[in-house]
Parts: C-alpha cells; sequence; structure tokens
C-alpha cells in the first residue's frame, strides 16, 4: 500500500523541493555508480583467463590441475557413477581443446566465455573463477548441453 | 509560536526513518535470500557489502522506487485536469483545468513571503510552476532506467547460472522480465490511487489531512481536515 499526497487545498502538505532534489541527486549517483559497475562487467578478463588456463591444462594433459579449475558440484558430477578419480574420468570425457578466447562476459557473479572450439560458463570463487560447465554446445532458447556441468 | 523542529517536521522525519529501516531490512533479508540459492548452487555465499552492491539489490530497490515516482508523477498531474466526486484527493468539480495567476499567487499576485521563482515571472516562474512535476518525472525517468541496466545485470547473472545466453541490454527492454517487473509494480500504485481517491469519498479518518472532516457530506468534493 502507498500513502498517497491528497490534492486538497492545504500548503502544509506539499513536499518540499529540497526533498524531492535530494532524492533525485541520490539516484542519480545510483544511476552513474551502477551503470559505470554494469557497463566494464568487473571480472570479464579474469574469467577469460580462467577458461584459457582450464583449456591450456586439457591441451597438455594435465587433467588434474584441470580438476582443479572445476566447482566442486562439478567435479561431483564427472566422478559419479563408474569409480575413478575426476582427472581420469576427464581425460575420457568429449571436451574439445580450445586455445583462444572469442569473447568473454561476466555479469555478477557468473561469467560465458565463448572460445573457438568450446564455450564455458563460470562462477565466482574467493578471489577467482571456476569453470561450472565446459565442453557446451548451444540449442538456441534453451540451456546448454555440456560434457562437463556443476549443479 | 516558535514548535520545536522535530515536532514541525515530523512526518518527513518519520517516513524518512521508516524508509530507512526498511530499506536495511531489505537488504538484510535480501543477502539471506541469495545466499540460500549459493549453497543450494554449491557456490560461496557472499558478504553484505557484496549483496548491496550487487545488481540483484539495485534492481529490487529501482523497480520500486520508478513506480512509486510514476504514482506521483501521474497523480500530480492528472490531478489538474481530472476530478472525483466527493473526493478530498480531487479538486472541487468547478476548479479543474489550470489556475489563475492570481489563485497561484504568482507574479503581479505574488505575496512579500512567496518564492523568489514565483513572484521572478517569465523563465523562472515557468519552471518552479511545474517543478514539483518535472523532478518526479526525472527521478522517474532515472530510476526506471537504472531498473533497465541492473535489471539487465541481474538478468543476464541468472541466464549464465543456468547455463543460457545473455541476450543484450536492447532484447531485454522489450522482453518479457523486463515488462513483467515494470507492470507488477504499476498495477500497485495504481490500484492504490483509486483506492485512495474512491474510499475517502465514503470513509473517514478523524483529523487526517488525507480525509474529510467526519460529519462532512460524501458529495463534498476537495474538503478536507
Amino acid at each position: 500500500m502507498t500513502v498517497v499526497k491528497g490534492a486538497g487545498r492545504s500548503r502544509c502538505r506539499r513536499p518540499r523541493p529540497g526533498t524531492a532534489l535530494g532524492t533525485a541527486v541520490l539516484t542519480g549517483v545510483l544511476l552513474a555508480s551502477v551503470s559505470g559497475c554494469a557497463g566494464m562487467n568487473p571480472g570479464t578478463s579474469e574469467a577469460a583467463a580462467a577458461a584459457l588456463d582450464f583449456h591450456t591444462a586439457l591441451a597438455s594433459g594435465d587433467y588434474g590441475r584441470a580438476c582443479g579449475l572445476l566447482i566442486p558440484s562439478a567435479v561431483e558430477k564427472v566422478e559419479a557413477g563408474a569409480p575413478g578419480t575426476c582427472a581420469e574420468k576427464l581425460a575420457q570425457l568429449d571436451v574439445p581443446v580450445a586455445a583462444t578466447v572469442q569473447d568473454s562476459a561476466a555479469y555478477g557473479r557468473n561469467a560465458q566465455v565463448v572460445m573457438d572450439q568450446d564455450t564455458l560458463f563460470l562462477a565466482r570463487s574467493g578471489a577467482g573463477w571456476r569453470i561450472t560447465a565446459a565442453g557446451c554446445t548451444s540449442r538456441g532458447e534453451r540451456p546448454y548441453d555440456c560434457e562437463v556441468e556443476g549443479d | 509560536m516558535k514548535h520545536n523542529p522535530f515536532v514541525t517536521n515530523g512526518l518527513s522525519i518519520a517516513f524518512g526513518l521508516l524508509f530507512l529501516l526498511s530499506l536495511a531490512g531489505q537488504a538484510f533479508s535480501g543477502v539471506a535470500y541469495f545466499n540460500e540459492g549459493q549453497i543450494a548452487s554449491g557456490l560461496e555465499e557472499i558478504s553484505f557489502w557484496q549483496y548491496v552492491t550487487s545488481s540483484s539489490f539495485a534492481v529490487d530497490v529501482s523497480e520500486n522506487w520508478q513506480s512509486e515516482y510514476l504514482q506521483f508523477l501521474l497523480f500530480i498531474v492528472l490531478t489538474v485536469w481530472l476530478v472525483q466526486k466527493g473526493s478530498p484527493e480531487s479538486k472541487e468539480i468547478e476548479k479543474r483545468g489550470v489556475q489563475s495567476d492570481e489563485e497561484e499567487l504568482i507574479g503581479q499576485f505574488s505575496k512579500n513571503e512567496s518564492p523568489k521563482w514565483a513572484k521572478a515571472g517569465g523563465f523562472r516562474t515557468a519552471i518552479f510552476s511545474t517543478s514539483l512535476g518535472l523532478v518526479m518525472g526525472t527521478v522517474f525517468v532515472l530510476s526506471w532506467l537504472v531498473q533497465s541496466v541492473t535489471g539487465f545485470s541481474a538478468f543476464a547473472e541468472q541466464q549464465l547460472a543456468s547455463l543460457q545466453d545473455t541476450g543484450t541490454w536492447a532484447e531485454y527492454v522489450v522482453s518479457p522480465e523486463f515488462w513483467n517487473r515494470t507492470l507488477q509494480n504499476w498495477q500497485s500504485e495504481f490500484l492504490a490511487v483509486w483506492s485512495m481517491v474512491i474510499l475517502s469519498v465514503y470513509l473517514r479518518q478523524r483529523s487526517s489531512p488525507e480525509s474529510k472532516p467526519v460529519g462532512e457530506a460524501h458529495d463534498a468534493t476537495g474538503a478536507s481536515n
């Protein structure tokens, strides 16, 4: 429920211009700061670096290090089912090896990195980024279909 | 007779405090709710400061602000011309439309204590005469713009968490998510105004300036305490 100002004749009920002006200034500051943050998309380059790091590890056969860059729930899913460590099972998955980042965007605590042969999704972890999904193929409006995927 | 400033400014102080307390409450409950989702997804919890500087919090605040200021803008402007018989929220039927300079106390009709820009005439009086609507309208436009930017950022973040593409801001401002957020706020604001305009015709609240005097007739328009 909203309090609505009466349209009666008492001058005492008109809001003072200073109050409305102060609100306008506050809104302007909010606009500037939030727009600035949204425009810069903080974390974009760090997410891209994490994705490149993951694929460098895959290309060099260092699957243990690649697993270390996955979020815990993705590691659990890779290890689920038949016995084997994350590194052993990751080596058997069909994740195409990529070498260059073509596009990257971070919003809040999530990011997407498009590489030449792969698309990855990441989430913030501490001061860095971890892979939430890799080996992803677009399905139009539906979520990507990914070889490696956390919750 | 001089009054204590806390008495003469009691209304703005009370609502200022209510605003600050409820904004703080929204922030604390919001970070708790956000972190419930983080835990469910096996991700790290975030701090209070990280939450209040996030697009999630900003869109939740700005979508409410824009609709409030739109409500005030439309109510302030439309009540110049539109009337409601019996409502204290309305001018008297005969006074609908723009009032004369004499009735508005501007220019040559201003008093000693009138604001400077009411006496000045010309451009300054023209601006001052519409300053309330202009500021309400400006705050509405700015906060709606903030809603669109922060809403896109929050939407994009959720899309990425769901392994979907984000789209662009231009696509977002014509998307169902943006318009659903906007219109769900607008409908409640317009319902509130409509309720107040109509209920105040037939109901009373003794001593409130938002109400007619208890014994005032139902068809008395523009009367108030």
